[in-house]
């Protein structure tokens, strides 16, 4: 039997790397057309930065594990790549923590149908730019 | 003599697991995980049509322009699952939440 918290995670796991790469395809319209300034940079620790690191830990949870198992003294193993609590998803790497809150979570996907909403509806980045 | 292995075999709820348990074998902080609330996100309208039938015909032969409407077909195919997964996510953590502190 699958428990539900095991489906729970797997469905945050799901949700964070889709919006993440729906991310990703926005930065890149952003290096196509310079005027538009990127949504984020990896420094800050915007809403959309702390989205991309929890999306990394879980691509990059097996490389978790197997640069703890090669260290001399390699302390406790990370046991997952996110966890949930009552108000966040939280992940940790190295000894650095990051934290993204349901709150922050539905307010980026609800910015993320309105923004699909506009590409959807209105003219084409380069239409919108000078020649 | 023979070595013979056993594995046991647990069903059921996951009320009788210890805090240390929970937070050791399964998840951290999972024993913590007992109030769970997170706001509705309504499920997208299908834009994806909207783009095809507003933006990809009669489309300018342009490289950029081509670029630009295949990220944004792209982002707007992401965005729908990520919402589904989100409201269903939200369904099991709710559950979740109830049921290891449910009584056995």
């Amino acid at each position: 039997m699958t428990s539900t918290h095991a489906i729970a995670v797997a469905r945050f796991e799901n949700c964070l790397i889709q919006l993440s790469a729906a991310q990703s395809r926005l930065s890149a319209l952003s290096d196509l057309f310079p005027q538009h300034p990127p949504m984020f940079t990896p420094q800050d620790d915007s809403d959309h930065a702390r989205l991309a690191k929890l999306a990394n830990r879980i691509r990059h949870f097996h490389e978790d594990i197997t640069t703890a198992a090669s260290k001399r003294e390699p302390g406790p193993f990370p046991l997952a790549p996110i966890w949930l609590t009552n108000t966040s998803i939280k992940c940790r790497k190295n000894t650095v923590f990051h934290e993204l809150t349901y709150q922050e979570l539905a307010a980026l996907l609800i910015d993320a149908i309105n923004t699909a909403k506009t590409m959807a509806e209105s003219p084409l980045p380069t239409s919108q730019a000078p020649a | 003599m023979a070595t013979e292995s056993r594995s046991i075999s647990i069903g059921g709820d996951m009320g009788r697991w210890s805090d240390y348990a929970l937070d050791t074998f399964f998840a951290p902080h999972l024993s913590e995980l007992t109030a769970f609330s997170a706001p509705d996100v309504p499920v997208m309208d299908d834009y994806i049509l909207s783009f095809i039938l507003n933006r990809s015909i009669n489309a300018p032969d342009d490289t950029r322009v081509k670029a630009s409407m295949i990220l944004i077909a792209s982002f707007i195919r992401h965005v729908g699952p990520a919402i589904i997964e989100y409201r269903e996510a939200c369904l099991a953590t709710l559950v979740t939440s109830r049921g290891f502190r449910a009584e056995p």
